[in-house]
């Protein structure tokens, strides 16, 4: 807990893609002089990257689905969610990163069921909020939109702390107050907004005493508001000695409702509540030592120590990357580095899997494949396709593609799902048992088990020849041994349940990837979520469809029509 | 979330289920079509008025013809609502006060063995906070026996209803089954979509019923952006115009602070980056308000802090579609606008702004986050002046 302000580059984790406040944060970073983002991932969006600008370049941040995926370690959470999912995501995250320092929580409405549930849960951790816009440490960490967006103090926080801490219950001026801090000359050493709720999860008090302990800070400026009896707290802490750096303190609401009961902003401010009006607390304050004042421009006159802004600070107010400089690419793409740039085969698995190059296992294993896969006779529906579009005198690209749109589950495109199921199952420790139950239950086939021609009797050649092939060089092939193991059981129920074309490969591809492409499961992961397994069936196939084509058109027969014994009327 | 008061009718619903005999009347229609039984009523008013009793607006022991009078009375002097239920007789040595509050450390459990009206000045009370995990599994171990049944009841209602305050003034043990005599409860506004349709009717308003407030009220019902209104004085000269939890609070403290509590017309503030549409529409409810009110010399003060992230322009855009509608009107007030703000395309949003003022000549100083709002202030006083 002790570097929680000075850790050099803490990292951060978003839940929710807000993109103008982690957009602020990338500038934040990039101003202070970092060589990548503290925002190491972004859950929520439904998409695998998302785009922000780093200075003048374009970054992709990764987006995860859940926070079980997330691969990075991060300090920090920055917690975008709903109220209603608020406490939710702050469980998970400390549960899941059990060393991390702590959070902002940015909703509004949370209940205050949540709030204490979060307060007595996570206890040991320091979190801003619920509401309120978060932390900002200068030079060091911006978790959340304080500090403002692009333009604004960044360029005067970014690079270094101060010895001012800014304790403010309200998200709008805790701004205000950094920015009288930095008129008069100085920088905060951190700059909080805690929140306007009843039970912000770290109290000011909390605060207060970080602000203590922290070597840099030498003074408090603190920001309250009517309602709740946090100050009372405070001023009991500064008679004892606890607190013992200088407080300057305004409580802000004095208008005199006469008793009446009033809700001011924020749910704390509630006015006709016993001795919780901002008058009553002041006293308090003062009577324990703390400068507080009576009213606002008094306060900032302490701050502001007469000293104003110098001429050169005014003219680089402003963070001098303007927006306009940004022209946002369409796409993002990566260049091909391939080193196989002559030999074909090595040369596509370099550019699907985005390496330099692969191993002479996979390469020589996919040259066979792709060999085995280019034509399946004329049967198949994507082969059949190609042949009707052709002899409608269409084109090559629309003969090929009604062929493509054949391709799916049933058809040549299950080695993708297959490969999930092998990769799920090992991993997990599925039984084949449980496996094949589990299936049954969700009542659905396994995917790369069964044929519609091949069985036991009349096996597929092809998969023979594959399972060779692959055996020669794999070591361990559990995800084979693993698929092998099922076929022996779903043969037993019926002979055509044998291990297909998809499903062999899927599994030899998952064994080579991990033996000898020494690809984490992480990256495994992803190419399911890409659909990169389905490429070995497409890539040899559409040679297959090409061929057809071309041999349809050398015969040319003419309109394909569908002769009248081969429809059924009901 | 903030606290809201629920009407005692409503709170006795919840607590009994359907077994509550009272009935609730917000109009002398309803009690004219109401058909009480024979019996013996007390009345109450019922929007939220604490210590009612001193102030008179509890009656006992009536007639069912006297607590119709009762209940008219009560309607055209100062309720908006108005609760009747049976009146039970007992001895009144045996009041006891209970109230239970949601705080940080656990819930605040005060007990008196004297209740009733004057519990405030008795020395018999007694506090003791229960640990949210104690509270969690019903371990009451910390509090006097007699008082733990009753606790527990309060506890299951707390439960179910996301209530973060409950006082019951005076309970009494009649036999074993607690007669709940009054019954007040905050809810965290939370979990009011939570609780029948019906009670959101309920949820004490404490506001002066102007027709702006209502307006503002059902806006921020239907924005994701957050709008409030409280009117303080309808016909006072300044009316703010404000964003910002934080930065309306620091506004109004700087106008009290150069001595004008007493010309100020409203409290309000709009945050959470609402749409242009959105603050046109509470833009009109305010000029609406200002437009009414009979004040010789009127002020509207605009002002925030710097903003995180509501785009100022398109805030300002909302407040300038307004005006335009409004225009003719405005220009024949005596009127002057005083502008303070800063936030994400300030600049251009504080141009424009000053830019329409002045070309429909309506009197106005802009300024950007540069001036505090201490200066801004001044000049609103020294206008007034």
């Amino acid at each position: 807990m002790n570097n929680l302000l000075t850790k050099k580059d803490p990292t951060i984790l978003v839940v929710g893609l807000h993109e103008r406040i982690i957009q602020s944060i990338l500038d934040f970073d990039y101003v202070k002089g970092t060589s990548k983002p503290s925002v190491v991932g972004v859950i929520g969006g439904g998409k695998q990257s998302h785009k922000f600008w780093f200075g003048d370049t374009e970054v992709l941040l990764p987006v995860y689905r859940d926070m079980q995926s997330v691969v990075a370690k991060p300090d920090w959470l920055l917690n975008l969610a709903s109220a209603n999912s608020a406490k939710r995501v702050t469980d998970n995250f400390f549960s899941q990163f059990k060393n991390a320092f702590g959070a902002h929580i940015f909703c509004e409405g949370l209940s205050e069921q949540d709030a204490l549930s979060i307060i007595n849960t996570h206890n040991s951790k320091v979190i801003a909020g619920p509401s309120g816009v978060g932390l900002l440490v200068p030079g060091h960490l911006k978790l959340g939109a304080i500090g403002g967006i692009l333009g604004g103090n960044i360029n005067h926080v970014a690079k270094k702390r101060g010895d001012t801490a800014v304790i403010c219950s309200s998200g709008g001026m805790v701004n205000e107050l950094v920015d009288s801090v930095l008129r008069a000359g100085g920088v905060p050493s951190f700059a909080v907004s805690f929140g306007g709720d009843r039970f912000p999860v770290t109290s000011p008090l909390e605060w207060f005493l970080l602000a203590e302990k922290d070597e840099a800070t030498r003074q408090i400026v603190y920001f309250g508001e009517l309602g709740g009896d946090d100050e009372y707290v405070i001023a009991e802490a500064i008679e004892k000695g606890v607190i013992t750096k200088p407080v300057s303190a305004y409580i802000a609401g004095r208008y005199d409702t006469a008793g009446k009961r009033v809700q001011f902003g924020h749910a704390k401010a509630l006015a006709g509540d016993g001795k919780t009006d901002a008058v009553s607390k002041t006293a308090r304050l003062q009577s324990a030592g703390v400068t507080a004042s009576s009213s606002y421009r008094d306060f900032i006159m302490r701050i502001n120590n007469c000293k104003f802004m110098t001429k050169e600070m005014e003219d680089s107010r402003d963070f001098d990357l303007p927006e306009t400089a940004r022209k946002q690419s369409l796409f993002t793409a990566k260049k091909d580095e391939s080193e196989h740039a002559d030999d074909f085969v090595p040369h596509i698995l370099s550019v699907l899997l985005e390496k330099k190059s692969v191993s002479s296992e996979l390469s020589n294993f996919a040259n066979k494949s792709f060999s085995l896969l280019i034509d399946h006779g004329v049967q198949p529906s994507g082969t059949v396709n190609t042949m009707i579009t052709a002899r409608a005198g269409r084109d090559m690209s629309s003969a090929l593609a009604s062929a493509v749109l054949t391709v799916g589950d049933r058809f040549g495109g299950a080695i993708n799902q297959s490969a999930k199921t092998w990769f799920d199952a090992v991993n997990n420790n599925t039984g084949v048992e449980d496996l094949l139950e589990d299936h049954k239950q969700a009542g659905r086939p396994v995917m790369g088990i069964g044929h519609k021609k091949y069985s036991v009797e009349n096996p597929d050649t092809r998969v023979t020849e594959l399972i060779n092939e692959a055996k020669s060089v794999l070591k361990e092939a559990k995800y084979l041994t693993y698929a092998l193991a099922v076929e022996e059981r779903t043969i037993q129920k019926k002979s055509s349940l044998i291990l297909n074309v998809d499903g062999a490969l899927a599994a030899i591809l998952l064994d080579l990837l991990s033996e000898y492409e020494e690809m984490s499961h992480e990256e495994i992961e992803e190419l399911f979520t890409i659909e990169f397994f389905n490429s070995f069936f497409l890539i040899p196939r559409t040679v297959g469809f090409i061929s057809t084509f071309l041999g349809q058109k050398r015969r040319d027969e003419g309109l394909f029509r569908l002769p009248d014994d081969q429809v059924h009327y009901l | 979330m903030a606290r809201v008061i629920i009407s005692e009718y409503a709170a006795k619903s919840l607590l009994t289920g359907g077994a509550y005999q009272g009935v609730s009347v917000s109009s002398e229609q309803e009690l004219a079509e109401l058909s009480l039984g024979e019996g013996r009523y007390v009345v109450k008013a019922d929007n939220g008025t604490k210590k009612r009793g001193k102030q008179g607006l509890v009656k006992l022991d009536l007639t069912r013809e006297e607590a119709v009078v009762a209940a008219r009375d009560l309607l055209r002097s100062t309720a908006s609502r108005i609760l009747i239920e049976p009146f039970y007789l007992y001895d009144k040595a045996a009041e006891r006060y209970i109230s239970l509050e949601l705080t940080r450390a656990g819930v605040r459990v005060i007990t008196n063995n004297q209740g009733g009206v004057d519990v405030e000045s008795t020395e018999t009370v007694a506090t003791t906070v229960v640990s949210h995990q104690d509270f969690k599994t019903r371990s009451f171990y910390s509090l006097p026996t007699d008082v733990t049944k009753v606790v527990e009841g309060l506890a299951d209602f707390i439960n179910e209803t996301g209530a973060v305050f409950v006082e019951v003034n005076p309970y009494v043990d009649i036999g074993g089954d607690i007669l709940c005599v009054d019954f007040a409860v905050e809810i965290d506004s939370h979990y009011i979509n939570r609780l029948p349709t019906w009670v959101h009717d309920h949820v004490q308003q404490n506001k002066v019923g102007h027709e702006a407030e209502a307006a503002v009220a059902k806006l921020d019902d239907e924005s994701s952006a957050t709008f409030s209104l409280t009117m303080f004085d309808k016909d006072a000269a300044i009316f703010t115009l404000l964003s910002g939890g934080g930065a309306s609070l620091v506004t109004i403290d700087e106008l009290v602070s150069v001595g004008l509590q007493k010309d100020i017309a409203n409290y309000g503030e709009y945050s959470g980056a609402p749409t242009t549409d959105e603050t046109a529409r509470y833009t009109d409810a305010l000029i609406k308000a200002l437009l009414s009110s009979r004040a010789p010399k009127k002020a509207l003060v605009i002002a925030g802090g710097v903003a995180n992230f509501t785009d100022i322009h398109i805030t300002f855009q909302g407040i300038t579609d307004s005006f335009t509608k409004h225009l003719s009107v405005l220009q024949d007030q005596n009127l002057q606008v005083f502008v303070r703000r800063g936030g994400p395309n300030q600049t251009i949003a504080l141009s424009r702004l000053e830019h329409f003022l002045a070309e429909h000549d309506i009197s106005h100083q802009v300024h950007g986050p540069a001036k505090s709002f201490s200066f801004v202030a001044d000049q609103v006083k020294e206008y007034l002046s």
